[in-house]
């Protein structure tokens, strides 16, 4: 089914404003989301964020107390899922044990009163399109994790859905069989242009698969970008910790003409540092780098951004090394780490309590007004 | 406008007629059970409080029954019948379910059924064999009639008789609530235990019994429940030794004074209702124990254990199958015990009164249409509540009333039915509202109708329980495909769950067969049932016609319980095929 995008600038897909609260719990709090027709949307948070609560109001499986969903130019608030035409793959798969591949696959058509051939090879076609041909008539009970999953995305497909709707889709797979699914599913879904929204809890299927991340924490969407922007730019202490890992540097002071200093010394580069958003023109703030934006040279080395520090443990992670620091400032030591390659800890001869310079990029650097949590570094 | 867009649209509006229609069922459901249970109560509950002109009597009739010594016994000697038989048949069917659970004995599946068998008999029979085993003229009593050299009199008639016809009845349901919970464990638990050095002992006080308190506590309420609400067994052996049961049977059906037997109704309701409460307690609490993780305990074989424990079940299971054998015996014996010659002479009712085969056939065809009536009733309250989306209140509402009539015994679901049913209309302040449910009374439809409420909620239970089990969002799928509810209902929930819909079509079989306490208000002479027939009969003295029909219905539910078997192994078959199994 061709889908048009229903205004020039207004999106495909549209939650505005949904609030939805389980007696005195929030589980979303006025949280919104706009699609363009055709395009990936992952929601990402850890778990009882609000995430797969958020999938259920956009598929109409769930009330919500405010707010309105618009699909294709159509309000469809308080409309119940029969009548979104939205295709679901559920976390669990939910394929029924005693239908065959090819007669889940078939089900919906069946209530649609397609001709019997035409519905035939509807269900062979989506079977073909998710590599499953030839299995048709094996039960689910039969067919390996992955070939299930196939099977309930080749189902939510078969009516041509205005809009496919994947609840962790990946969670209950092995790692193998997980990446490869994550590029079949993204192709296939490039290939029919269907938009789609996913909810997920892992960062790294998150910024692989989708065009555009919402994270989402407590209820509440922290933050609505690429997955470049989300990475490279974390708009709170929780996003950068949450995707990927980050240092967090405390103690960091930011004057009132707007440039931040760690110890005495002020952190200027040609592009930073980043000052996110609600960070105040002055006053306490803490600085955060990503790991692997943090270069390790020897002791001796001189430079403006260069700091005194020493290595405390090395574990080795294969290709790379995670490397555990201590980073010397105004007479204070400030526990970091950093990631260096294998090839690098050859060359330096690095290893434990051996005192080393730091590298701190400004460019790559982030400054926050609030500290970051600590359940929420870890 | 497509025709593609308008089937769309039609569907759509069909769907806001769905969620009316399973709205509209799950009110249905709740009325009809409201009107199936809770009106009959309240029927017996007012008549309770009236005197027998029907005007108010407060606690009246209660302060009577209290300052009647004669008829305040019998609340006392419930209470000790019932506490005894608990005492006994509990701590066998630990013993019992725990060679079947914890020990490496062989044999298990034969001892399972074996113990399960005096579920298919009416308590009446349990009476009658112990009639023919410790009776005056008894196999026991008079030394294998005269040729050992001495006797046994146990003194049969009265508490005695009554607790191990009890015991024998309550017996095969402790062993399955007992192997349940003894089955429900960590391995993990006893190997920690195990490592940690403590001895047997020590491992079966702090791990295993803690483990199964609550099966234990729930066993306990369960066998109160049973032997404190049995009519039959009392009904046989009580002798002079009055029970609750039967004093409201004496009451109604010898006297025809329907308030006392209306109050001493609610005497026996209200330690039930206490216990029942106390078990859906304690069966929360069971449930909660254990963890998805748990790895299951496969018992190794330990001789010093394990030959004790098969000497106890083999006697068990001995006591159980020659107990039956004596009924078969008797039941073809010309002249207990003077003319020993075998006979089919009993087996032809035409001398006895109870009406003979004909009782027999309705009791069939009572059994078979419970059977269907009770399994679709049950599953489809089960679907509607576990499945429905929305709809708190109703749901909550209706799993309530679903779990009521488990709290009923017998004879108060058929006295209650008797004044509800029979009233030709109702005065509800100076109103006078005739009473529609009037037509059913005498018919076959009352009796179908107390068998479906009596065991209604073990039905709804299992029902509840394999619908728990199917994926929670089969319903959201096929909603969100647009196929209507009832079409996944059929296609998918009703054929996974064919196995636990056989299952509950047996349990309604076997105990309409089975039952008398309900049935013995509501039969009336044109529809003569099996089981009253053998109460009837026995009161008579016509002791082995009494027990030729009992030996019937034991058949009758062994053959089904046999058809069951040969289904369901079929289905394992099938069902294999999508099991991932085989």
């Amino acid at each position: 089914m061709p889908q048009r995008a229903p205004g020039k600038d207004e999106p495909y897909l549209l939650v505005e404003n949904v609030t939805k609260r389980f007696g005195n719990f929030y589980a979303l709090r006025e949280v919104g989301l706009a699609a363009s027709a055709g395009e990936f949307v992952c929601i990402l948070g850890p778990s009882g964020c609000g995430k797969t609560t958020m999938l259920r109001v956009v598929a109409g499986l769930e009330s919500h107390e405010a707010g309105r969903v618009v699909l294709a130019g159509r309000d469809v608030t308080g409309l119940p899922v029969s009548r979104r035409n939205v295709g679901i793959v559920f976390q669990s798969y939910a394929l029924f044990p005693n239908l065959t591949a090819a007669e889940n696959v078939g089900y919906g058509l069946k209530s649609r009163n397609a001709a019997k051939g035409a519905r035939h090879d509807r269900v062979k076609e989506l079977l073909r399109l998710v590599g499953l041909t030839g299995l048709g008539d094996v039960y689910p009970a039969r067919l390996s994790g992955g070939q299930q999953q196939r099977v309930a995305l080749a189902r939510a497909m078969a009516l041509s859905p205005r809009l496919l709707l994947l609840d962790e889709p990946l969670s209950a797979l092995d790692a193998k069989v997980r990446i490869m699914l994550r590029g079949e599913i993204r192709a296939l879904q490039r290939r029919l242009g269907v938009t789609t929204v996913m909810v997920t809890h892992d960062q790294e299927e998150a910024l692989t698969m989708a065009d555009r991340i919402l994270v989402m924490h407590q209820g509440m969407v922290v933050q609505d970008g690429s997955p470049r922007d989300i990475y490279d730019a974390p708009a709170t202490p929780f996003v950068a910790s949450f995707i990927g890992s980050m240092n967090f540097i405390s103690g960091g002071k930011r004057h009132p003409d707007g440039t931040v200093f760690l110890g005495n010394r002020s952190i200027r580069g040609a592009s930073g540092p980043r000052i996110a958003r609600g960070a105040g023109d002055s006053g306490e703030v803490t600085l955060a780098i990503r790991p692997e934006d943090v270069t390790l040279a020897p002791r001796q080395a001189t430079g403006p951004e260069l700091w005194p520090g020493k290595t405390r443990h090395l574990e080795f992670r294969g290709g790379v090394y995670r490397v555990g620091l201590s980073l010397f400032v105004g007479g204070g030591e400030r526990g970091m780490i950093a990631d260096v390659s294998a090839e690098t800890v050859r060359r330096m001869e690095l290893h434990e309590d051996m005192g080393i310079s730091v590298e701190l990029c400004p460019d790559r650097m982030h400054v926050y007004s609030q500290a970051p949590h600590v359940a929420e570094v870890a | 406008m497509s025709p593609r867009i308008a089937a769309l649209r039609r569907a759509c509006t069909d769907f806001d007629a769905m969620r009316a229609l399973r709205a509209g069922l799950l009110l249905l459901l709740c009325l009809w059970l409201t009107v199936a249970v809770l009106f009959p109560l309240a029927t017996l509950a007012v008549k309770s409080l009236t005197t027998p002109d029907g005007a108010f009597a407060g606690f009246n009739n209660f302060i009577r029954y209290f300052n009647t010594p004669s008829l305040a016994v019998s609340f006392g000697n419930s209470l000790f019948v019932s506490m005894a038989t608990t005492l006994a048949a509990v701590s066998l069917g630990f013993a019992y379910a725990y060679a079947l659970t914890r020990t490496a004995i062989p044999a298990k599946g034969f001892f399972l059924t074996v113990a399960m068998m005096p579920l298919f008999a009416p308590t009446l029979l349990n009476g009658i064999v112990l009639v023919y085993l410790f009776g005056k003229k008894g196999l026991v009593t008079t030394g294998l009639f005269g040729l050992l050299p001495f006797t046994l009199d146990i003194g049969l008639y009265g508490a005695v008789g009554i607790i191990l016809a009890e015991a024998l009845f309550v017996f095969p349901q402790a062993v399955l609530i007992l192997t349940m919970a003894l089955s429900m464990t960590d391995a993990r638990l006893y190997e920690a235990a195990h490592s940690l050095g403590a001895s047997p002992a020590r491992v079966f006080f702090t791990v295993t019994l803690p483990g199964v308190r609550y099966g234990l506590v729930s066993a306990c309420f369960v066998g109160f429940i049973l032997s404190f609400t049995d009519f039959g067994a009392p009904k046989v052996v009580g002798g002079f030794f009055n029970v609750l049961a039967t004093d409201i049977y004496k009451q109604v059906i010898g006297q025809q004074n329907f308030v006392m037997g209306a109050t001493v109704s609610m005497i026996l309701l209200f330690p039930t209702v206490l216990a029942f409460l106390a078990d859906r307690v304690s069966r929360r609490k069971q449930s909660s124990m254990i963890g998805a993780r748990s790895v299951p305990l496969v018992p190794r074989p330990d001789p010093v254990r394990d030959r004790p424990f098969f000497l106890f079940c083999l006697l068990a299971a001995l006591a159980v199958i020659s107990f039956f054998l004596v009924a078969v015996f008797a039941s073809l014996i010309k002249i207990w015990p003077y003319d020993l010659s075998l006979t089919l002479a009993h087996y032809d009712f035409s001398g006895a009164g109870g009406g003979g085969y004909r009782a027999f056939f309705n009791s069939l065809k009572m059994s078979a249409i419970s059977a269907v009536a009770g399994t679709i009733a049950t599953f489809s309250a089960a679907y509607l509540i576990e499945k429905s989306p929305g709809m708190r209140t109703v749901r909550q509402t209706a799993s309530f009333l679903c779990i009521v009539p488990l709290a009923l015994p017998g004879l108060v679901i058929g006295l209650s039915y008797i004044f509800f049913f029979n009233a030709p209309a109702f005065d509800l302040f100076g109103l006078r509202i005739p009473n529609p449910a009037n037509a059913l009374y005498a018919t076959m439809g009352i009796l179908v109708l107390s068998n479906v409420v009596h065991f209604f909620t073990v039905g709804y239970l299992t029902a509840a329980t394999a619908l728990g089990q199917l994926d929670r969002e089969f319903e959201s799928v096929s909603e969100s495909m647009g196929v209507p509810f009832y079409r996944t209902f059929l296609r998918v929930t009703a054929p996974v769950c064919l196995p636990a819909i056989l299952e509950i079509g047996l349990y309604f079989f076997v105990n309409s067969m089975a039952t008398v306490s309900a049935v013995i208000f509501l039969y009336s002479a044109d529809i003569p049932l099996a089981a009253v027939a053998v109460a009837n009969m026995d009161d008579a003295g016509d002791i082995a016609p009494a027990c030729a029909m009992s030996v019937l219905i034991v058949a009758a539910n062994v053959a089904v319980r046999i058809l069951y078997g040969l289904a369901t192994k079929r289905l394992r078959r099938r069902t294999q095929t999508w099991a991932g199994k085989g």
